[in-house]
């Protein structure tokens, strides 16, 4: 795999699915640097999706944003939007672009948490609990419980709770900001050959987000 | 008082004009019998209509026009030349045009009039309420209206042309196909958006798609158009040539013509991918998306092509039977909905509909060519081609009126021969 690279420097017209992180001027928006590769290592494992073997990292305040229609953002720290970054991700949402937040702090009093959700809530719309049946858990491997529950959760780090719902934010019926607080960028921040060790891959429920952001 | 050398001289000049009113009457007597034609124009066409009808002494008739009569003039002037009526006609200043109307089957409804007329002429399109557009450019005209009252009219100077709009059918959903992507999922966003249902099926793994809606088999009661994204969405279609003939509708997007299922609705080939320059937008609509493969059409059954760039023809068309296919040369057209400009989304949705609702099913026909479609084509089927202008002979000039004349006046000037004669005392 190779080191994710800023968008700019990116093939402008390759039509893979690129994974892009968010880089947002507040708060530790790389706190989570393998996810990226491992997941992308994922997709390519379990589909047959044309995948770019190099992720991005493309900043908010940037229209490049628009040129990668799936983002992750995650990070411990405060999210304060600035004008440039509130106004892409609203017409990135808006043009129907796939949000993808995480927190990982795993706590629901934390920083990360309240800011992001707030900011979320002023620029994109209302955020709601996502049903545990909703497509996003069948769409290739199937959770029938709804978001699989990650080791930080179950060690109870964080607020100590197992969050039983995803939240989002729905634009004609479809998702188009999902947010967690299980806490993910933890549970997939390693090495893609680690998964040899795993009775179970834990990042299939991140393969299900990547194929339904691509194909509703 | 003249001098008998004057009278004499006058006496001379009678002799001779009743010498040559007398050559002229026999030659006039003696020249065949002149067929009559009786001649009309626009305006005396309706009153010589029952006469050329009744009359029994005329010849041939000639109607000479500027406009083409309406619908019952020219089945009665048709009916007139079948009945043994030497007919004739001519009009050298009728447009040719022709006008067609039909109900969008875009969901959010509208009209699509198709207009041809010459260039030069000023050319207006009215309904019953009055004129809705003037068309500039080119001779023919592609224009859609949210509504219209009552029938389309189309004037190209004083021509007018004149369809009614057939009722709307009911609008059938699309299927789009493809593999799982960027491009398969705003395409099927922008359909929805425009209002289209939109059954889908995309391709994420060999043994796995994702789909929406409950799909069926490709059939025109169900579907009206299907989308083949790509050569994985074309490779996995079923019944599509079937499709079809039967009247379905299908849009061939980027690779998909290079699966040998679609060929035999292909007169065209898909050339290699061509990328845009760097530093183009992706909101660039000589584009649409920064990426495309050439169509190259191929004889003999040659391809309308729709649009050109840079010399090389990205959206071509075709009739396959009772349906149509048309093949787009893009493959990204979501850089441009995503990364274009503030009104890229409402154009990328406008612009595919447009592209669906083009080869759509259209359960009514909607090709009858009516004699207020194409006026000109409706008189040249009803009288054949039109014949040199025939102009009216004055009544003076006919054959019994020039022998009267011409007696009177070899009747008069012998008389003022004799006169003079008697007058100078000769016998």
């Amino acid at each position: 795999m190779n080191p994710p690279v800023t968008g700019h420097q990116s093939p402008v017209t390759s039509s893979e699915f690129v994974w892009a992180t968010a880089q947002y001027e507040s708060g530790d928006w790389d706190s989570a640097p393998l996810v990226a590769i491992n997941l992308t290592d994922s997709v390519a494992r379990y589909t047959s999706l044309r995948v770019s073997a190099s992720p991005v990292i493309v900043s908010l305040g940037s229209s490049d944003v628009l040129r990668y229609p799936f983002l992750f953002l995650t990070g411990h720290l405060p999210v304060r939007f600035t004008e440039a970054e509130r106004a892409n991700v609203r017409a990135f949402v808006d043009r129907g672009g796939f949000l993808f937040v995480d927190d990982h702090n795993h706590d629901i009093d934390g920083v990360f948490h309240k800011t992001a959700t707030e900011e979320l809530r002023r620029t994109c719309g209302a955020i709601a609990d996502l049903p545990n049946n909703h497509e996003l858990y069948s769409t290739l491997f199937r959770f029938p419980d709804g978001p699989p529950t990650t080791g930080h959760e179950l060690n109870g780090w964080g607020d100590n709770l197992v969050h039983k719902n995803l939240q989002a934010i729905l634009r004609n019926g479809r998702v188009v900001v999902l947010y967690s607080s299980k806490d993910y960028s933890s549970e997939w921040s390693y090495h893609p050959e680690n998964k040899r060790f795993q009775a179970i891959d834990n990042t299939r429920f991140g393969v299900n987000v990547i194929v339904y952001a691509l194909t509703r | 008082m003249p001098s008998r050398v004057d009278r004499w001289r006058a006496e001379r000049a009678l002799r001779l004009v009743a010498f040559a009113s007398l050559m002229a009457w026999i030659a006039n007597a003696a020249r065949p019998a002149l067929a009559r034609v009786d001649v009309a124009t626009d305006s005396s066409l309706n009153e010589a209509l029952p006469r050329w009808t009744r009359a029994a002494n005329v010849d041939s008739v000639h109607a000479q026009l500027d406009t083409v009569p309406d619908a019952a003039g020219i089945a009665w002037l048709g009916a007139l030349a079948r009945g043994g009526v030497g007919m004739s006609w001519s009009g050298p200043g009728i447009p040719a045009m022709a006008l067609e109307a039909f109900p969008s089957a875009e969901p959010a409804g509208g009209v699509t009039v198709l207009a041809g007329a010459p260039a030069a002429s000023v050319r207006v399109v009215s309904d019953a309420l009055g004129p809705l557009d003037t068309l500039v450019g080119g001779p023919t005209s592609a224009v859609r209206f949210a509504s219209l009252e009552g029938g389309v009219t189309f004037t190209s100077g004083i021509q007018p042309a004149r369809v009614g709009v057939a009722p709307r059918g009911a609008t059938r959903r699309v299927l789009v196909t493809g593999a799982a992507g960027w491009e398969a999922k705003f395409v099927v966003a922008a359909l929805e958006e425009a209002g289209w249902m939109v059954d889908a099926r995309v391709f994420i793994s060999p043994d796995h798609d994702v789909t929406q809606g409950a799909l069926a088999a490709l059939d025109t009661a169900r579907y009206s158009a299907v989308v083949l994204l790509d050569s994985a969405g074309a490779e996995r279609a079923r019944g599509v040539e079937r499709f079809v003939r039967d009247g379905g509708g299908v849009v061939l997007a980027g690779d998909a013509g290079l699966s040998p299922r679609v060929a035999s609705l292909m007169s065209w080939r898909v050339l290699k991918r061509e990328l845009a320059p760097l530093g183009t937008l992706a909101g660039d609509t000589s584009w649409r998306g920064l990426s495309r493969l050439p169509l190259q059409p191929t004889s003999p059954a040659r391809p309308v092509v729709l649009e050109r760039r840079g010399g090389r023809a990205t959206l071509v068309a075709r009739r396959h039977h009772g349906g149509r296919v048309v093949a787009l040369a893009y493959d990204q057209t979501w850089r441009w909905r995503m990364a274009g400009g503030d009104s890229s989304r409402v154009e990328h949705r406008a612009w595919w509909s447009r592209v669906v609702a083009g080869v759509a099913f259209r359960s009514v026909a909607s090709s009858d060519v009516t004699t207020g479609a194409a006026p000109l084509a409706s008189l040249y089927a009803a009288l054949g081609p039109p014949s040199p202008s025939v102009r009216a002979l004055p009544l003076f000039l006919s054959p019994s009126a020039l022998s009267n004349a011409l007696g009177v006046l070899l009747f008069a000037a012998l008389l003022a021969e004799w006169w003079l004669r008697r007058a100078r005392g000769a016998r």
